[in-house]
């Protein structure tokens, strides 16, 4: 075994006691190869610290509790539903109209004289409770339409923030990327890439925010490069879409 | 003579290979595993969860006898082998809870569970799946993922680790989503498999032996662009996305 | 798991040498005792090889025990020590450099010292080339009950208190740390970067607890309640903060960075 590669095999802990015992003892009498430990320890201890964030599980219990809470409400202003055409779900004759509740309780600021302020409990039930494919599939078919409800819309920045499954946050953000035209969604995006902290989620609004070819994606990315404390996997997708969206202009 | 002599030898070499491990009755349930390195998932048609501790678990030092192993989330080790196990409904989730404890962890899986994996470390290695029907869903940073005789649903995403997957046939239950963020994806699928291939790469390339038909949009033009198309496979079926940010999609059939 | 013939003969040797000098220490055991006068209750040890055993004196006196041998042969000479009487400091040094500059001449008369057959013998089989020496340093230092403070720091031995203190900073770098029960430290501080560290506490004090350990594991069978906000549990990084009972009152921190660190309630 070369040196680096018993240095290596040492601090993750693959040497059993014996080489263990020798390396330990080879450490105190060669002072280079102390060196080079202490420099290799150095590098494993930063990048220990790259811990991907996941949302914790009271807000993810927040989200789903008031989703279950809206489909047990009262069914109320039946007259304003709309039917999703894409989802098979969409066709329960039950279904109730959430978003007056929806509207205020999630967004404070949302117009209430929504023509779109429709959303399917069956659909609320599965993005909240459903396996993790029935979810990512519930947010596909969702946003497959020309023109994104407000409340949808809403709903699915919920997703991106809450859901367990990193999984269902990127298809989320993938959702919203078809809309990253229009100002609210970017907005929407730009907020979350500097509050969401995995990685990948932060890698895919990047991406999708460099596709709006504008400067506020840049001034963006370039405000984040200026701090500190970013993954080196965000770091790099930061400069590559920086210099993507320098060669466009 | 010589035969004998070679069985009781490797008689004597599987008993020192003996593997500790643990086991929950039920088949069906949700099964998290959380920042647990060197993990395989190998499907079982048992009505019990077990997870197996591949090779010996390193010995347990003198001094640590009448004491728990405990960690900063408050988690004990409550299965023996360095990992803790909490029960919610039909939901189980492992934790790991030793740093010394390197060795590979074997779940055997009955189908009717669905699998949730997370990884944040570097020091994952590659997380195995081998005939695993259960559901699955994947979010690794630093994971090589290898899947042999998988069928889907499933979601799978590492940011630098390559993703290779071997389909023994193509669920239509469900979405199926491989993305590397800067490594390889490959797949492949049985020649019978129908899916809509959603295929999709920044800087590399997509390469294929399958034939594919593309739909024509509204507009009556077939969109075709060299780093992000849909391609039919037998007409259509599942939604199937491939994706890499930095690498190749190779997608193949068998 | 095939193991060559080679390194059989090499443990086999190993293993032979190690129970030769363990026999032939038992046989040649000597003490070297110095007295120490103390003006105050503070006492400081920096050592490099030697390990430390901390015991309590039945005098008002310092009392210190040196054993040095090479291959079980007493070499008083082998352990430098000083006392700084002002700063209250034993600074005990292994002076390997006196044997690397004995003659083979020299070392061969010192080895036909050992009253031990097996030693001379083994001597003039395996030679004098520098994986020959087993070198074995030990300091024990008796401690009147009026030493209420410790500060220990060593480099490659280990550490071993047991002697009631209110305060307790012990420090090896490659060495274990250990502190046994019934010390009563109401300040325990115990770090060793690649050895374990150990501390037998009283279960029923009030004590803010820090154990941190990076490579190793952390084992208690104390029930403390653990702060998950101050505790950190990344990869290779567990810091577990919590507190005993009503805490406030004993401060324990033990920390070992690359092995596994023990608490034990008494």
């Amino acid at each position: 075994m070369e040196r680096e590669e018993k240095i290596i095999a040492y601090l993750l802990n693959e040497l059993n006691t014996e080489e263990r015992a020798d390396f330990e003892s080879a450490m105190h009498a060669d002072p280079e190869l102390k060196q080079a430990f202490l420099s290799y320890q150095t590098s494993l201890s930063s990048l220990d610290k790259l811990a991907a964030e996941t949302p914790s599980i009271e807000l993810k219990r927040k989200f789903e509790s008031f989703l279950k809470n809206e489909i047990a409400k009262p069914q109320a202003h039946q007259n304003n539903l709309r039917i999703l055409s894409p989802l098979k779900w969409m066709g329960v004759a039950a279904s109730i109209l959430l978003a007056g509740f929806f509207l205020n309780q999630f967004i404070q600021d949302a117009p209430t004289n929504s023509d779109f302020n429709t959303i399917n409990p069956e659909w609320i039930q599965t993005v909240s409770t459903g396996k993790t494919s029935e979810r990512i599939q519930a947010i596909h078919e969702i946003t497959d339409k020309n023109d994104l409800d407000p409340t949808i819309l809403k709903a699915i920045e919920e997703v991106m923030y809450n859901d367990q499954s990193s999984n269902v946050r990127l298809a989320a953000v993938e959702s919203l990327g078809q809309y990253v035209h229009q100002s609210e969604v970017q907005l929407m995006l730009i907020e979350a890439l500097q509050k969401i902290e995995t990685p990948i989620i932060k890698i895919e609004i990047i991406n999708t925010l460099t596709q709006n070819k504008d400067d506020k994606a840049k001034d963006t990315f370039e405000a984040m490069l200026a701090k500190n404390d970013l993954n080196d996997a965000v770091r790099n997708e930061l400069h590559t879409n920086i210099r993507k969206l320098e060669n466009i202009y | 003579m010589k035969n004998l002599i070679l069985y009781i030898c490797l008689l004597g070499f599987i008993q020192m290979q003996a593997q500790e491990s643990y086991t929950i009755d039920g088949a069906s349930g949700e099964l998290y595993i959380h920042e647990i390195n060197k993990v395989t998932l190998v499907g079982s048609n048992e009505s019990k969860l077990t997870v197996e501790v591949d090779g010996k678990l390193y010995e347990t030092p003198e001094k640590s006898k009448g004491l728990k192993l405990i960690n900063p989330a408050g988690y004990s080790d409550n299965t023996g082998i360095g990992l803790h196990v909490s029960k919610d409904g039909n939901s189980y989730s492992f934790r790991r809870i030793s740093n010394k404890k390197g060795n590979r962890y074997i779940f055997h899986v009955p189908k009717g569970y669905h699998v949730h994996y997370e990884s944040s470390s570097y020091n994952a290695g590659t997380l195995h799946i081998n005939d695993v029907e259960a559901e699955l869903d994947v979010s690794a940073n630093y994971n090589r993922v290898e899947l042999s005789g998988v069928t889907g649903p499933m979601a799978i995403h590492s940011v630098y680790g390559g993703i290779e997957a071997k389909f023994s046939s193509v669920s239509q239950e469900g979405p199926i989503s491989l993305y590397s963020v800067y490594s390889d994806v490959d797949v492949s699928v049985p020649a019978n498999t129908k899916a809509n291939f959603n295929l999709k790469v920044s800087y590399g390339d997509v390469f294929s032996d399958i034939d594919l038909s593309y739909p024509q949009s509204e507009d009556g033009f077939k969109h075709l662009n060299a780093k992000k198309f849909t391609g039919l496979m037998n007409g259509g079926g599942v939604d199937f996305t491939l994706k890499s940010g930095y690498n190749n999609v190779y997608l193949r059939k068998q | 798991m095939f193991i060559s013939e080679n390194s059989k003969i090499t443990a086999m040797k190993y293993i032979l040498t190690c129970l030769i000098a363990c026999l032939c220490i038992s046989i040649q055991a000597q003490e070297n005792t110095t007295n120490y006068v103390l003006k105050n209750s503070d006492l400081k040890i920096k050592s490099d090889y030697a390990s430390i055993l901390i015991e309590s004196s039945k005098t008002d006196q310092l009392e210190l025990v040196t054993n040095a041998t090479l291959n079980g042969v007493q070499m008083a000479d082998l352990l430098d020590v000083d006392w700084d009487s002002n700063s209250q400091t034993l600074l005990i040094s292994a002076n390997f450099k006196k044997v690397k500059k004995m003659s083979k001449a020299e070392l061969d008369k010192l080895m036909e010292e050992a009253d031990c057959e097996e030693i001379k013998s083994s001597w003039k089989k395996n030679g004098n080339a520098w994986g020959n020496y087993n070198f074995n340093t030990e300091v024990v230092v008796r401690v009147p009950k009026q030493v209420s403070s410790l500060n220990i720091n060593s480099t490659y031995g280990s550490i071993d208190v047991n002697h009631k203190a209110q305060t307790l900073h012990l420090f090896s770098t490659y060495g274990s740390v250990e502190v046994q029960p019934n010390t009563g430290c109401n300040n325990c501080d115990l770090e060793s970067t690649y050895g374990s560290v150990s501390l037998n506490a009283n279960s029923k004090a009030n004590s803010d607890i820090t154990l941190q350990s990076n490579y190793g594991d952390i084992y208690t069978d104390i029930d403390f309640d653990i702060n998950k906000e101050k505790s950190e549990n990344e990869m290779f990084h567990s810091v577990i903060v919590g507190t005993l009972n009503k805490g406030g009152q004993q401060k324990i921190h033990l920390r070992s960075d690359y092995s596994n660190v023990y608490l034990r309630g008494n």
